[in-house]
Formats: C-alpha cells, sequence, structure tokens
C-alpha cells in the first residue's frame, strides 16, 4: 500500500524537528560546561581551591587525569609546577619558558592543541598559557585523555579559551588575597 | 500535572553537581545530592529517590561500595542506579555492574546521553 503524500511529509518533518532538538540539547550542554567552569573559578579566592577547580574542570569537563597546572618564576624565566595529577612530577617541576612546546606555548601566550587533538609524540595534547591581559601568568599542560575520549572536541577549544583568562584571573586574585592578609 | 521524578546525584566533585544539577534542572525532575558514598546511602533511604546517579572515586565509601549497600537496603534494592564514571575501561565498568549497577556513563558527561538514559529508565 503506497503512503499518503502528507504523512511522508509529516515524518520527514518529525525527523528533521528530532536532529534539530538534539542539535539544541548538545548546544545547552557545551554552553552549561562553560558556564560551570567560569562559576566555579570565580567562586573562590583560595589558591588551593581555584587550582582544585581547574583539575575538577579538566578532568570533569575536558576529559583528562593527566595534567600540570604551573606557575610562573619571580624572574619569568621558568615554569614552575603548582598542582598536577597522574604525571611525572619530578621530571616535569619546572619548564625553561621557550623550551619545547609547553616552554613555547608559555613564551608566545598562544593556546597549543596537537594537529590530532590527541596525544602528540611528546604525549601533549594541549597547553594553555594563562594570561591577565598579555602577561602569561602560568600555564595548563594536558598531556593524556581519559581512555573513552577518542580527542579533543571543538567545545574544549572553547573551555581552552576560557580556561586561558578566567583560571588566571582567579589565580591572580588569589594571589593577591593571600598577599593582602599575609601583609595585614 | 506532570509528576516530578526525584534524582539523587552523587558526586564529591562541586563542578561535577553543578553540571549534573544544570542538565537535569530543566526537566521534570527534583533533585537531591550527596557529597560521598555514606551520605548516599543515608539520603537515598530517607528520600527513596526514582533513579540515583553515583560517582565511582569518592571519599569515606566509594561508587561500587556504596552500590553493594544500596542493593541491600530494601528500600533501593530496584532503584536504578547509574555510575558515573572518568574511568571507562572495561574491568571498571565491569566492577560497577557486578555492585549492582543499572547503567553507566563516562566523564565528561553528554547531556542528550545523559537525559536518554534517563529518560528510558524513568519511562518517560
Amino acid at each position: 500500500m503506497k503512503m499518503p503524500r502528507y504523512l511522508k511529509e509529516v515524518i520527514e518533518e518529525n525527523n528533521r524537528l528530532r536532529e534539530q532538538f538534539a542539535l539544541v540539547e548538545q548546544q545547552n550542554s557545551n554552553l552549561a560546561n562553560l558556564y560551570v567552569a567560569a562559576y566555579q573559578l570565580a567562586g573562590t579566592v583560595d589558591h588551593a581551591t581555584v587550582l582544585q577547580s581547574i583539575q575538577e574542570i579538566i578532568a570533569n569537563l575536558v576529559g583528562s587525569e593527566e595534567v600540570g597546572i604551573y606557575g610562573m618564576s619571580d624572574d619569568r624565566t621558568m615554569l614552575v609546577l603548582a598542582r598536577s595529577f597522574g604525571i611525572d612530577e619530578v621530571r616535569l617541576a619546572a619548564i625553561k619558558v621557550g623550551e619545547g612546546k609547553i616552554g613555547a606555548a608559555a613564551a608566545s601566550g598562544e593556546i597549543y592543541v596537537s594537529p590530532s587533538g590527541t596525544p602528540d609524540e611528546e604525549n601533549i595534547t594541549a597547553c594553555i598559557p594563562l594570561r591577565i591581559e598579555s602577561e602569561v601568568i602560568g600555564l595548563i599542560a594536558i598531556f593524556g585523555l581519559l581512555v573513552h575520549k577518542p580527542a579533543l572536541a571543538d567545545i574544549d577549544r572553547d573551555m581552552f579559551d576560557l580556561l586561558a583568562i578566567h583560571a588566571a584571573t582567579s589565580l591572580y586574585c588569589a594571589t593577591l588575597h593571600e598577599e593582602r592578609f599575609a601583609n595585614a | 500535572m506532570i509528576t516530578k521524578k526525584k534524582i539523587l546525584i552523587v558526586d564529591d566533585s562541586q563542578t561535577v553537581l553543578l553540571m549534573e544539577k544544570m542538565i537535569l534542572s530543566k526537566g521534570p525532575y527534583t533533585i537531591v545530592t550527596a557529597t560521598n558514598g555514606e551520605e548516599a546511602v543515608a539520603k537515598a533511604a530517607a528520600e527513596q529517590p526514582d533513579l540515583i546517579l553515583l560517582d565511582v572515586v569518592m571519599p569515606k565509601m566509594n561508587g561500587f561500595d556504596a552500590c553493594k549497600r544500596l542493593r541491600e537496603q530494601e528500600l533501593t534494592r530496584t532503584t536504578p542506579i547509574i555510575m558515573v564514571t572518568t574511568r571507562g575501561e572495561e574491568s571498571n565498568v565491569e566492577n560497577g555492574y557486578a555492585s549492582g549497577c543499572t547503567d553507566y556513563i563516562t566523564k565528561p558527561i553528554n547531556a542528550p546521553e545523559l537525559l536518554a538514559k534517563l529518560r528510558g529508565f524513568l519511562g518517560e
């Protein structure tokens, strides 16, 4: 029996709306990710809590448990590990600015993402310089991804842009807050 | 009138709790939270949720042990439990099922996937 034309049109329209709904749901999810990250970073002036929030964001919203969060040495020549998880913290304790991919990202202030969105030959997936305006005050290095995360997605790149600014501002504020109480 | 289903979210990470609350808050759900396995077992008995989202790595009592305890409790013996884990390895998933979970989902959470699972278990 031949399907009436109007019924076919209704089915096609239904499929189209279902696809649109799925797309909107995904967009909402992406926006929620960014909102949650910004909210968590802005919610504290405690240095350790900011570092903890960055770790949680990378683990739970990006999908990596191999991360180093670096601060900048006073003479601005070295990245110094402030917090890490899942990496060799002795080997990666300090990195010279300008040296290797991590050091180069710190020197340029530009986010590095491996071309494939997966760990490269040095097991680096992304380097996110933390910037206050044009000054780099630290860096987040992401190494391996979780086993079920095949590669970085577009939303992860948006998340890196957000982290570059908001994580930097939160860490900077936390440092100022600590100094204020130390001097009081 | 839509009857809201109650969901217990268990995670020690405030980031994840906030994320999951945001995903679910627009749906017909009442949200209850706990931040470790012990609290989850107590809250599940008191609140009798329709479904539990359970993290694995938590202080005091991990998700696997909490899941076993929930299955021992009469009130939560058949409550759907979805394990939410960063560890997607097969052995970890097997441990989840062995402890009595109904299903699992990996972090980073994919909202459409989570909502689809909830709709399936809650018969929406």
